[in-house]
């Protein structure tokens, strides 16, 4: 038992070894937490992970989005591949194994772009709750205050210009949508 | 002596009491209080089905007719065919409110013959009089309706052209003419219908119908995910009505969603060609053909509720759901992460799975001879297009501003991140789905 251990802890060096031949070139890309050396940031994936001044990419985006979409893999193949993405990651594993799973379904390409909007929408999502966190604040030091009219008019000032401050138009209107109100309310845009 | 003055001023200190909570109470205030009844959509149930576990096609695991109910409205909850016609679904809504024996009409009847249907078939009467029932038949919901005794209906989805239908009949009879001396089309009932409320409503039409290939076998499974959704799958054997007895098929009391789908799927009624049919009215070149014919009455408050539970595609960051579309286009519309599960695979780009058959968030249809449909149909609730909520095309439209006119289409709005099931209360807190109910009360009750 310990030799077939030792042989499968070996294959899988040697399998390790030879897979970074079919993904790109490696490049070392600074500031990014938890990434691949290999892959390397666009400019989408940049701004997304901006703050609000430098954040306005959304002709880059689509882009993106386009180059994505010409690539050859079907919708259903996709959706797949992600279902099997998410069981992976239940089960435990690794981005490296995100990666391979993903270039080996489809190509290094795309499992690169996939890996990039990953790391952009952690980064966006670190970015909202830190921004309701600070929201959340305000309206607790309003609570803690006189609480009357004036104080309470002030405390939503100071939230917009929170919100303004922290994202820009085109992701205020996201930001909507991933914080939905409590109550039902109507829209007539 | 001493104790009778007691008495009597605590006579009075109780009737001043009671005084002051009735100017209290909102109902003082509404200008009417006449019956609601509330009409499902398709594949929708009425109160008798998927008994169990207490699930309601109005509410889910909450309950919006009780609800009502408890502000001291008089509120009936309906029940029609899941997958008929809106003539056939009029049909049964006017019997069953009012009492008596549907009838679907002589001409109506014999247009859809060779689809097997019956103009009075057996199973599809309710009783008038609860005291003289000899047949024991269901109960009518309200047979003092008439023009002294007003409605308010309120509609979901497929509902609200059921209900516009059944206006349309009631005030102007059918337009095919004489359909043999039917209660329901002799014309001139003005004034019966106070308000109609019509939520997420496929006005005109739906292109989930044109992304399903497979109508027969979708149906069976849209059903069968419903039950689930019911807390009613597995081994139980939950009672789901066709009401189909108007084409000669016939439930048997037992009959799973499965078997009687199995049991019927080669009969007439479920061809593509049978326009006397769900399917066909639910489609943009249906819709528009059933709007050829019913208009907006000048009699009724209309009003209208849209819901959205797509977003525009992004390359990151939005509150879709990446594993059916992990990547997107700004052009095309995508299912939120949040919008209920069977339906998310349809509501996007593309159907998932299918060879890139384009979904309702990216279908668009140029043939001359049909509904045309462009970029504005993308966005959707999982089922609807929120575009085709607003107002039956070509028909009086206004956005509602706190006043109500009659004779139009009153439309309140739409509720974003509202999936098709979320504006009826499905998989949603009391509190997400109450004041959409409370709003329509306010309005109707104050007409």
């Amino acid at each position: 038992m310990p030799h077939a251990c030792a042989g499968a802890a070996v294959l899988a060096v040697l399998l390790y070894a030879a897979w970074p031949a079919a993904a790109p070139e490696r490049t070392a890309v600074v500031d990014h937490d938890n990434y691949f050396a290999f892959v390397k940031a666009t400019p989408v994936a940049a701004a997304a992970r901006a703050p609000a001044a430098a954040a306005a990419a959304g002709t880059q985006r689509d882009a993106a989005a386009n180059n994505a979409a010409d690539l050859p893999a079907s919708p259903t193949a996709l959706a797949h591949m992600e279902a099997e993405v998410q069981t992976l990651r239940q089960q435990g594993a690794d981005e490296q194994a995100v990666y391979r799973l993903r270039a080996h379904r489809v190509n290094a390409q795309m499992a690169a772009q996939l890996a990039e909007r990953e790391q952009a929408e952690t980064a966006w999502q670190r970015r909202v709750q830190a921004y309701r966190a600070e929201r959340d604040l305000l309206a607790t030091s309003s609570r803690d205050g006189s609480g009357d009219a004036t104080g309470n008019a002030d405390v939503q000032a100071a939230q917009v210009r929170l919100r303004a401050q922290r994202f820009t138009p085109d992701e205020q209107a996201r930001l909507d949508a991933s914080l939905p109100p409590a109550q039902p309310q109507l829209r007539l845009d | 002596m001493m104790r009778r003055i007691v008495v009597q001023a605590a006579g009075h200190v109780a009737q001043l009491t009671i005084a002051a909570a009735c100017l209290a109470m909102p109902q003082a205030q509404a200008a009417n209080n006449f019956p609601v009844v509330m009409v499902h959509g398709f594949l929708g149930f009425g109160t008798d089905e998927l008994q169990g576990t207490g699930f309601l096609y109005w509410g889910g695991t909450n309950d919006i007719a009780g609800h009502l109910s408890g502000a001291n409205h008089q509120v009936y909850v309906a029940g029609v065919g899941p997958v008929s016609s809106n003539w056939d679904r009029a049909v049964e809504l006017y019997y069953q409110i009012k009492g008596g024996c549907a009838d679907y009409g002589a001409k109506h009847t014999a247009a859809y013959a060779a689809f097997g249907a019956i103009q009075t078939p057996a199973g599809k009467c309710w009783a008038a009089d609860p005291n003289n029932n000899p047949n024991h038949y269901p109960v009518a919901l309200y047979p003092a309706w008439d023009a002294n005794h007003p409605i308010h209906l309120i509609s979901h989805s497929q509902g609200g052209q059921t209900v516009r239908t059944l206006i349309q009949l009631m005030e102007n009879g059918s337009p095919n003419g004489n359909e043999g001396g039917g209660d329901l089309y002799t014309g001139g009932k003005v004034g019966w219908v106070k308000s109609a409320t019509t939520i997420s409503t496929p006005h005109n039409g739906t292109t989930l119908r044109d992304v399903i290939v497979d109508y027969v076998p979708k149906v069976s499974e849209l059903a069968g995910q419903i039950v689930q959704v019911a807390g009613l799958g597995g081994s139980t054997n939950p009672v789901y009505k066709f009401r189909l007895e108007q084409f000669g098929l016939a439930q048997g009391p037992a009959e799973s969603i499965s078997d009687f789908i199995s049991r019927t799927q080669g009969a007439p009624f479920w061809q593509l060609a049978n326009h006397d049919s769900a399917q066909w009215d639910l489609g943009p070149d249906g819709a528009r053909e059933l709007n050829s014919w019913v208009r907006t009455s000048p009699n009724v408050y209309y009003y209208s509720i849209g819901s959205d539970a797509t977003e525009q595609g992004s390359w990151c960051c939005n509150g879709t759901d990446r594993i059916i579309a992990p990547f997107q286009s700004s052009s095309y519309q995508y299912a939120r992460d949040d919008m209920i599960f069977f339906t998310k695979n349809t509501a996007g780009e593309w159907v998932v799975p299918s060879i890139l058959q384009r979904g309702m968030g990216s279908y668009t249809q140029t043939d001359p001879s049909r509904v045309l449909i462009d970029s504005s149909w993308f966005a959707n609730d999982g089922v609807v297009n929120t575009v085709s909520m607003k107002a039956p095309a070509g028909q009086p439209v206004r956005n509602y501003n706190g006043s109500s006119v009659r004779g139009t289409w009153n439309y309140l709005g739409y509720y974003s991140t509202y999936d098709h099931f979320d504006v009826i209360g499905w998989l949603q807190p009391a509190s997400g789905v109450y004041p959409i109910y409370d709003n329509i009360a306010g309005i109707i009750f104050g007409l």
